[in-house]
């Protein structure tokens, strides 16, 4: 069963860097056929992904959140399901040209790290860590989205302007709101398990950084000076903390928070 | 006054108060980071009373939360203020929705001229209706607004962050925090509330067959004034809240109390284990007049050059005792009697034989014991919060702006939602579609 886990999260690799380099292909030249194709590929990944999280899953009896591989993975598989979210709502393929590469770094990250199946501690074995972490996850994706439209909005200008202003807001909407799922359950948490919802530790100084952030970015969209080019800088300076809380916190700086 | 009101009224002070709250945190967080002989306690501890104490004595570290404080209060009333000055306007547009037609001015060029067909203006109202919209007519000017309530629920999300805020304001002054009480299997410590005991019952450690830690928890009771009030377990996740407080499981574990020792005194004379508690001078042998002390103890032995026992480590691996056996005050026999290797025992004598038999090792677990008087009222607030910011993403509010010619059976439609900011997107709506309706 382990071994389908492995199959299906190689394929998956395999699937993303095909995607990466067909939406990245699709930069200099637009090909209808080749976007295609990159899409194909987008959607091969998120099923092989989800497969390989399901066995992982079914094997520990736990949701694969226990070390740093399985993090990764749950972190590059929502980086697919955004994209295919935003493909679907908004018709927005060309977030891909960021979101796949994104996935690619990240399941090459994932590879590098051991990924023996670990059971949970007692305390992360409750379905409070589970939201909390999955709503992060999704909502660091949508932060991606974000991101991405931001950058083709910068480079890109001209082209379905309005079309793209919508996406920066409601992909970070959606994240902001995931990742407030994820502070309230997070809060309630560490209420039960460690008697306070808030620690002075590096990752939650962090994790409210984020939040705090794209409560202002949400706010800024009402002043006028900041519409567009400046929406657009705020989201792509938002995700660059949230790249750093989630990489940069866990592997530079020792926190409880490993992940 | 009013130059204060408008201040704290800006939405740009938000923006730019959120923009420095990042700095400082980020700047913060590093600090923290750093100098963790500074920080280290901080979680053990309030924070009003953490920051009179070793916050004032750290300045140079611990600057940055002051500065970091006061502007999240200036946020808060800036929050406050942007929803009670606003709050009004909304009541009022809800309860008089045609003010919402002074909002867009009609054939700006914005709208788009339909023609309303046979059925004339109840094709369009008859449109609106059925899709959900509530609409309100005034001569030749129809407005019709879907989820009307919208608007209200950021200023529902404001309440609850605001709620939030003064929740956690109250436990920094009214809450407590104590960590480390540490409790011995079928003991009772006072807990640091100060109004009851806790007895700790038993302690639950389950491990799976790899090894890991399965599960564990404390069965405690709570007593006061000799009565049980309540009995539980405490586990990972599942703390007990007794007297307006929480008992919070930390640690748990097995620690050295003491040495069994087996005392043969012969046919006829003492034989029996005799407990020596950890730290006691001497024990009685029952009933002989004897005694025991030990004048040594090693946790793990090596043996040196000499054949003569030292200490290589604190773990309870291969443990020994120098035993001294007194009669009355007079000291018979001395020597080193081993628990794992007894031959290598050298307490000799004719009228007594000493064996180190077992460890006393009993079980303890460490509780923290909070009290955090406003926690419902934070996760009351905590849940609007969420519930509202989800909720939201559902829901558009949509509206439609149309200025009817009965003449020509003709109308200019504008329609818009606030889904993000106001005209950026189209709604649902479309004139042609309420044609073909």
């Amino acid at each position: 069963m382990q071994g389908l886990d492995t199959v299906s999260f190689n394929a998956a690799f395999a699937f993303a860097a095909g995607a990466a380099v067909l939406f990245l292909l699709c930069l200099p030249v637009k090909n209808r056929a080749l976007m295609l194709a990159a899409e194909g590929f987008t959607l091969l990944y998120l099923i092989a992904m989800t497969v390989s999280l399901g066995v992982r899953t079914y094997i520990s009896g736990h949701a694969p959140m226990a070390n740093r591989y399985e993090s990764l993975a749950c972190f590059a598989w929502s980086l697919g399901f955004v994209y295919w979210y935003v493909r679907l709502r908004y018709a927005e393929r060309r977030v891909g040209y960021f979101l796949m590469p994104l996935a690619v770094l990240v399941m090459y990250a994932a590879s590098i790290s051991p990924n023996e199946i670990t059971p949970m501690y007692p305390a992360l074995d409750t379905w409070m860590f589970e939201t909390h972490v999955g709503s992060a996850f999704v909502g660091y994706g949508f932060f991606g989205a974000s991101f991405a439209g931001a950058v083709l909005y910068l480079v890109d200008k001209g082209q379905a302007e309005r079309t793209l202003e919508k996406l920066i807001v409601r992909t970070g909407y959606y994240g902001f709101a995931l990742f407030t799922i994820s502070m309230v359950i997070g809060g309630i948490w560490a209420y039960l398990a460690w008697g306070t919802y808030w620690l002075w530790k590096v990752k939650e100084l962090w994790s409210f950084l984020i939040w705090i952030y794209y409560a202002g970015f949400l706010h800024a969209l009402y002043v006028k000076k900041l519409r567009g080019r400046g929406v657009a800088w705020l989201s792509i300076l938002g995700f660059a903390i949230t790249m750093f809380t989630y990489l940069g916190v866990g592997i530079l700086m020792k926190s409880t928070h490993q992940l | 006054m009013k130059a204060l009101w408008d201040f704290l009224n800006s939405l740009k002070l938000t923006v730019y108060l959120i923009l420095a709250i990042t700095a400082v945190t980020m700047y913060g967080s590093f600090v923290l980071y750093l100098h963790p002989e500074v920080f280290g306690e901080m979680d053990s501890n309030l924070l009003f009373p953490w920051l009179a104490t070793v916050g004032v004595k750290n300045l140079g570290y611990t600057w940055w939360l002051f500065p970091l404080i006061a502007m999240v209060v200036l946020l808060g009333f800036n929050t406050l203020v942007c929803t009670v000055s606003r709050l009004p306007l909304l009541v009022k547009k809800y309860n008089e929705p045609l003010l919402n037609l002074r909002d867009i001015e009609m054939g700006g060029g914005e709208g788009e001229e339909v023609a309303l067909g046979d059925g004339g203006t109840a094709t369009l109202t008859g449109y609106l209706e059925k899709n959900r919209y509530k609409v309100f007519r005034d001569g030749d000017n129809i407005f019709a607004e879907k989820n009307r309530w919208l608007p209200f629920m950021p200023h529902v999300v404001h309440a609850g962050i605001m709620i939030f805020m003064i929740a956690h304001l109250i436990n920094g002054v009214f809450g407590y925090r104590n960590t480390g009480l540490y409790i011995f299997e079928g003991q009772t410590a006072k807990s640091p509330a100060g109004n009851y005991d806790i007895r700790l019952d038993k302690v639950k450690v389950d491990y799976r067959e790899d090894g890991s830690l399965k599960d564990y928890g404390s069965l405690i009771t709570a007593v006061k004034g000799g009565k049980e009030i309540k009995t539980g377990w405490v586990t990972a996740n599942t703390p007990m809240f007794v007297e307006g407080g929480a008992v919070y499981q930390r640690q748990f574990g097995q620690e050295f109390a003491g040495i069994y020792l087996y005392v043969d005194m012969g046919q006829g004379g003492f034989r029996n284990y005799v407990l020596v508690p950890k730290g006691a001078d001497y024990v009685e042998v029952p009933g002989t007049g004897y005694r025991l002390s030990i004048d040594r103890f090693l946790a793990d032995f090596a043996l040196d050059e000499n054949g003569q026992p030292y200490s290589r480590g604190d773990e309870m691996v291969n443990p020994t005792v120098m035993v001294t056996f007194y009669e009355g005050a007079r000291p018979m026999a001395s020597g080193w009697v081993f628990l794992r290797e007894p031959m290598r025992d050298t307490f000799r004598d004719s009228a007594v034989s000493i064996k180190f038999a077992d460890l006393d090792m009993r079980a303890y677990s460490s509780f923290d014991v909070n009290r955090d008087p406003s926690a419902l009222i934070a996760l009351i607030a905590s849940l609007i919060v969420m519930f509202v910011t989800v909720v939201t993403l559902y829901f558009r509010r949509e509206r439609v702006w149309a200025r009817l010619d009965e003449a020509t059976g003709r109308a200019q439609v504008v329609c818009t939602d606030d889904e993000m900011y106001e005209g950026m997107v189209g709604c649902n709506f479309h004139p042609t579609t309420a044609e073909n309706n």
